[in-house]
């Protein structure tokens, strides 16, 4: 096509010298790049035609409407799909490095102060069964990291001392005592991964491990319940519930189970012969819902005698200690999301799963000793008001508050605190060993164990130093170690200094 | 939440509106008795006024009602509209 | 596939919004309902043991619902038209008859009042 213009027209045209150019003054440049046109449009934006009439009254308006077109849509994921995605669990990054030189967690690791601060690998024998008494979260930050670890933390180093206690393995003296903890701390403190190292270590020793991993799960109405005939006041059963729960001990402890005889008889349970080992026994529960609560009591027997019945000694053996893991203690002291039949809310405490795991807190309850571990939990926690009170009148105690001096806690007045809440904790529990322990922050040394870590799995680009690890504890809170791990995960593209080599880890 | 709608309208504890109305001696009222001509629209209709005639007054006129047995616990006002229906009227002089 | 007074749900459907899908049971009834027969609210209709399904069509069937309820409130507004209510007349006219106004916003009562009222 020829052009519009003429060649020898555009030679003609005289270039402008500078000095005739027009200063950037007199026409504001727009200062965009090229391909860019919104600077362009707010410059000259384009006005709108006023086509609208104006609106009088009784003048009918059609009302325009833009029919929908059909968009092809995927089809929605199965049923089940979505919650199975977002409870998913994965304890595994091939893409982080390796650490060479990672001790696993083990009876002699557990209770070794010269690894304090260090991070430890969870072992692999135990990672199945840690998975069945669900003592991995969502949202831990497994997935970062080459294989699951956690670091040895003070208190994980004492409760380490106190499983080699109860298991008699160091002073006899100390050997079948019951150790009762409520725990408690802020928001990241650790208190979930503090209850799964304490699976760890259970089953380390070769203790049966049972666990609520949600306390939520019982009370917030998702699973069935029927009221126990003759009950005054009525209480309730969760069938299904409790045989969820004989389903994850019987997978997590099958060893330990399948070499237990049963030493009693049980009546009403058909299908149990004296030969049976309790993982027999735990199977009858969580084939027939109907049974499930008639099962646990007896293998809750089971796992508490201390001596077997008459005639059935022969195939008796010492039961090990027990480990009773539960999580989100809050939920449990409310009412539930059940409702009797008049429809008035059913008080938690009245839900007898429920009921068994609290009263547990009270007396000798296990007979061959082991360790209550209650958390509370920050995430998704109903307020509790007497809880709290209660917490507050157990830290006094421990503090050395006596119950009838001024200072001891009370509920403030008009407040309407519930009683049976505040029953659990009654001065007169002092004596039954119920202990509070407030998990707070690292140490120092411990964040900067904990940094390292990161740093050897490829996650940080800068060096560990110390002034470094001090600016992250401080602003972690103190070390909370959820926030030292959000610190720690976010990986800096322009590290300020030279990459560092991996600095050895403090062992 | 409410129980129900239904106790939302006059408070119990008023019951209803009882108003002195000249009701006749006899009941039932010999033939040819003048219907009881009244402005109380918001009185309440009662078991004995069943069968009698009423002039209830609409603002303007008297508008006459026969109570039936279906009526009592209403008002009678309810029975006697105070509006027009609006009709459009072609005016002579545009 | 599970029967109740006479409707087949699916098992999969949560059996609370199964209730409310009878003419004359909501939120409140149907919950208090579960309560009742000590369903958890969750409680899908597959879960449901046979007797509950019995005791949930027996309660159901001595209920006025569907369309006893729907006869009931036809009924009453039949009425309110003989006997020449105010309320009546306005049923019949098609316009709203709580005292709404009128000028806009009534297309509600001009869809369904009417003399022939079906609900």
């Amino acid at each position: 096509m020829a052009s519009a213009w003429c060649w020898s027209c555009l030679s003609r045209l005289r270039p402008t010298t500078r000095a005739f150019a027009p200063t950037p003054a007199a026409t504001p440049r727009i200062t965009s790049a090229p391909f860019h046109s919104t600077a362009v449009q707010y410059a000259n934006p384009v006005k709108k035609k006023s086509t609208l009439v104006a609106n009088k009254y009784r003048q009918g308006q059609i009302l325009k409407r833009k029919k929908k077109t059909k968009t092809e849509r995927a089809r929605p994921p199965a049923v089940g799909e979505r919650k199975a995605l977002r409870k998913r669990i994965v304890l595994s990054n091939p893409n982080a490095l390796e650490i060479e030189g990672m001790k696993d967690l083990s009876p002699e690791t557990m209770v070794d102060a010269r690894l304090r601060g260090t991070v430890v690998g969870l072992p692999v024998a135990t990672l199945d069964r840690l998975r069945a008494v669900q003592a991995f979260k969502p949202k831990q930050g497994w997935p970062i990291f080459r294989r699951p670890g956690t670091v040895l933390r003070r208190d994980t180093l004492e409760m380490g001392r106190l499983f080699e206690k109860i298991s008699g393995d160091g002073d006899a003296l100390e050997k079948g005592k019951v150790v009762k903890k409520i725990i408690t701390g802020s928001k990241g403190s650790g208190k979930t991964v503090h209850l799964l190292q304490a699976m760890t270590m259970g089953f380390l020793k070769n203790w049966i491990v049972i666990t609520v991993p949600d306390a939520r799960d019982l009370v917030c109405g998702d699973t069935a319940y029927s009221p126990i005939e003759g009950s005054k006041p009525t209480q309730y059963d969760q069938p299904n519930a409790v045989s969820a729960l004989l389903t994850r001990t019987v997978e997590a402890n099958r060893e330990v189970l399948s070499s237990l005889k049963v030493s009693q008889k049980h009546a009403g349970l058909p299908g149990l012969k004296p030969t049976s080992t309790l993982e027999d026994l735990a199977k009858l529960g969580f084939q027939d819902a109907a049974l499930s609560w008639k099962v646990f009591q007896a293998l809750w027997a089971e796992f508490n005698a201390t001596a077997a019945a008459p005639g059935m000694e022969k195939n008796f053996e010492a039961r090990p200690p027990m480990l009773v893991a539960v999580d989100g203690l809050a939920h449990w002291m409310t009412e539930s999301a059940y409702k009797a039949s008049d429809f008035t809310p059913v008080h938690a405490h009245d839900l007898i799963f429920v009921q068994h795991f609290l009263s547990l807190l009270k007396g000798q309850s296990l007979k061959n000793g082991g360790m209550l571990l209650y958390a509370t939990s920050t995430s998704n926690n109903p307020s509790s008001y007497s809880l709290e009170v209660g917490l507050n009148q157990l830290a006094a105690r421990q503090a050395g508050i006596a119950p009838d001096s001024e200072e001891y806690p009370q509920p403030e007045n008009y407040s309407k605190p519930d009683s049976r809440v505040l029953d659990i904790f009654k001065p007169d529990t002092a004596k039954d060993g119920l202990e509070l322990q407030t998990l707070g922050g690292l140490t120092r040394d411990e964040a900067r164990g904990f940094l390292e870590y990161f740093a050897q799995s490829g996650l940080l680009r800068e060096s560990v130093n110390e002034e470094w690890v001090g600016e992250k504890w401080t602003l972690s809170g103190g070390g909370i170690i959820g926030e030292l791990e959000k610190l720690g995960r976010h990986v800096r593209t322009a590290a300020p200094q030279p990459v560092a080599q991996p600095v050895a880890a403090a062992n | 939440m409410f129980p129900t709608r239904a106790l939302l309208g006059r408070s119990v504890w008023k019951g209803p509106n009882i108003v002195p109305l000249p009701l006749p001696r006899t009941l039932p009222p010999p033939p040819n008795t003048p219907p009881i001509r009244t402005q109380k629209r918001a009185a309440t209709i009662l078991p004995n006024f069943v069968g009698l005639r009423f002039a209830i007054h609409n603002g303007k006129t008297y508008v006459e009602v026969q109570i039936t047995e279906e009526m009592v616990g209403r008002k009678l006002g309810e029975y006697v509209a105070t509006r027009k229906r609006f009709t459009y009227k072609q005016s002579k002089n545009k | 596939m599970v029967f109740i007074l006479g409707v087949n749900f699916p098992e999969r459907n949560l059996l609370k919004k199964s209730l409310e899908s009878f003419f004359g049971v909501g939120g409140n009834t149907s919950s208090r309902l579960l309560a009742r027969f000590n369903i958890h609210p969750t409680c899908r209709v597959g879960e449901l043991a046979n007797k509950q399904v019995l005791d949930l069509t027996a309660v159901l069937s001595d209920m006025k619902i569907e369309n006893d309820l729907r006869r009931e409130v036809l009924n009453d507004i039949k009425r309110l038209k003989e006997t020449g209510t105010y309320r009546g007349r306005r049923h019949a006219l098609g316009l709203p008859v709580r005292g709404q106004r009128t000028r806009t916003q009534i297309k509600t009562p001009v869809r369904l009042n009417r003399m022939e009222r079906r609900l």
